[in-house]
């Protein structure tokens, strides 16, 4: 009853892992389907949400508010498919995504340079050199995009809970491995950690709708739920700004209580 | 029928973990404590200096010394020899880059969880909470220098290892189950894998007997076993000292040919 996440460097057989933890253990599979999901929920057109979450960010390009819309959209979805079901994901960054939530197992697949070879030759059908041209770039894009996007270091291992050689421990001992790790004690969901998950998904849908007004400039506003009580903090550009994201927290079913600690330019400046 | 190490951090429970998988499978559990012991006695150095020589970075402008060398070979030799009859989990450093290419070897790591650290750093060493964080960031730091120096590899590289182990979330008894099942599964011992071992168990014992004759100028040669035959690797900066090398080597029990490809000062100014 654990969820489980999966990430990945490009050919190092996350996706298989994935599927066969899922099927052993029931659970649901899922990776593209959460954007899906977001999209529709949100009303984004999927092309859209699916180049924000996987363009690596262009030389001058800054995070842009439009990209922060996106990846809001998408842990809200992600947060909701987490409460409702036991899954195996194996999207985008799912350890940074539910990060907080005590009964999630956060995989990292790593292979070694022989075995990616080997699979991006065969699944592109490329030569040696195309298929290690083709891995760098992945790899520097990857590691770029996760600095970016979330401001960690895609290499961190101390942002997982296990990671595995894949290489060497092998695809059917690195099922057992996971699906052991998904049945033990630890793992179990609690009273506490489902709280928590409650919590998450509150807070993420609040945040994703405000993001999904497209027209406030909320890049330094978060949310935090506690039981139904929503804590707005950071920074909104005016006191209109201010108004509408307390009165979408406010109007967001499920919400009990507003502490806004949201400060507005005038307030900021007489702060300092 | 396997061999077993674990890379840890001070106070990471990586000690306890290693004991409960030697418990648990019947292997003997090897300290790097012991280690030094071992490689003390078999070749005559005070264990104290092997330990200041190997645990301490190297200076601010100190290179690799001579010395430094010499006592990595003798520990790596008393490793090798530790582990040749198999069935061990060795605990401590470098025990992953020590038994390169050893196939029956399954190199973990383990990562302590931060709270954990602290505060068994407070309880046996006596600091306050922030005199262990302190501690605990200088031990890592210095051995990643450490790590760099001698073996010039990131220790922090996930891809030498065949699985890292995070036990912020997992608990040690769930790491023991897994770390048990893997090595049953999949890292057993062939009549290859130990001829590998056997191998590097002659190689290694070969270069730090050069290493303990203290006449030679031995920092860039390297030794390679295979089937009895030894070859010779590297660089010397006297003929007299290849010499040396190979008569030393001829005199090794279980020799059967020598394959020297040793250069010597005339020699490499030819090659170039």
């Amino acid at each position: 009853m654990a969820i489980i996440t999966i990430s990945r460097g490009t050919y190092s057989g996350g996706k298989e892992l994935a599927e066969a933890i899922a099927k052993k253990l029931g659970y649901r599979c899922l990776a593209r389907e959460v954007l899906v999901e977001a999209a529709a929920r949100y009303g984004v057109p999927l092309e859209k949400l699916n180049r924000a979450m996987n363009d690596k960010p262009g030389i001058l390009e800054g995070m842009t508010l439009e990209r922060a819309h996106y990846l809001a959209l998408v842990r809200a979805a992600l947060a909701g498919a987490a409460r409702d079901e036991q899954l195996v994901y194996h999207g985008h960054a799912g350890h940074l995504l539910l990060s907080g939530v005590p009964h999630v197992i956060r995989v990292k697949v790593i292979a070694g340079m022989e075995y990616r070879i080997q699979a991006a030759m065969e699944r592109k059908k490329l030569t040696r050199e195309q298929a290690i041209a083709h891995i760098k770039k992945m790899d520097q894009d990857r590691i770029k995009w996760t600095k970016f996007l979330y401001g960690v270091d895609w290499n961190d291992m101390s942002l997982f809970d296990l990671l595995i050689n894949i290489d060497k421990i092998g695809m059917g001992n690195a099922c057992n491995i996971v699906t052991m790790i998904a049945q033990r004690p630890e793992f179990q969901p609690t009273a506490e950690s489902a709280k928590i998950l409650k919590d998450l998904v509150l807070a993420t849908e609040v945040r994703a709708k405000i993001a999904a007004q497209g027209n406030i400039p909320d890049d330094e506003v978060e949310i935090t739920a506690n039981d139904g009580v929503i804590t707005i903090t950071g920074t909104a550009r005016s006191l209109e700004d201010a108004d509408r994201i307390r009165e979408i927290a406010r109007s967001h079913p499920g919400v009990k209580e507003i502490v806004s600690k949201l400060r507005t330019p005038i307030q900021s400046r007489i702060r300092y | 029928m396997s061999i077993i190490t674990i890379s840890r951090g001070t106070f990471s429970g990586g000690q306890a973990l290693a004991e409960c998988v030697a418990k648990k499978l019947g292997y003997r559990c090897l300290s790097r404590e012991e280690l030094l012991r071992r490689a003390a006695k078999d070749f005559g150095v005070s264990e104290e200096k092997l330990n200041t020589a190997l645990m301490n970075k190297p200076g601010f402008l100190e290179g690799l010394s001579l010395r430094r060398i010499h006592y990595i070979a003798y520990v790596r030799a008393a490793l090798c020899k530790e582990v040749q009859k198999d069935n061990v989990v060795y605990h401590g450093q470098a025990g992953h880059l020590l038994l390169q290419g050893v196939p029956h070897v399954l190199r973990l790591k383990i990562i302590a969880d931060m709270e954990y650290r602290i505060k068994a750093a407070m309880e046996r060493n006596h600091l306050t909470r922030e005199e262990a964080i302190d501690y605990i960031k200088r031990m890592d730091e210095e051995r990643n220098q450490w790590v760099k120096a001698i073996y010039h590899v990131d220790r922090n590289d996930p891809t030498t290892y065949d699985m890292v182990i995070n036990l912020e979330h997992i608990t040690i008894e769930s790491a023991c189950e897994v770390i048990c099942r893997t090595v049953e599964a999949e890292f057993r011992t062939t009549p290859e894998s130990q001829r590998i071992m056997d191998d590097l168990v002659m190689a290694t014992d070969i270069r730090a007997k050069i290493a303990a004759a203290r006449n030679i100028k031995d920092e860039d040669i390297e030794i390679l076993c295979k089937d009895g035959v030894v070859t010779i690797l590297g660089s010397v900066s006297s003929i007299e000292d290849a010499d040396r090398i190979r008569d030393l080597v001829r005199k090794q029990p279980g020799v059967k040919e020598i394959a020297s490809k040793l250069k010597a000062p005339i020699q490499s100014r030819i090659g170039f």
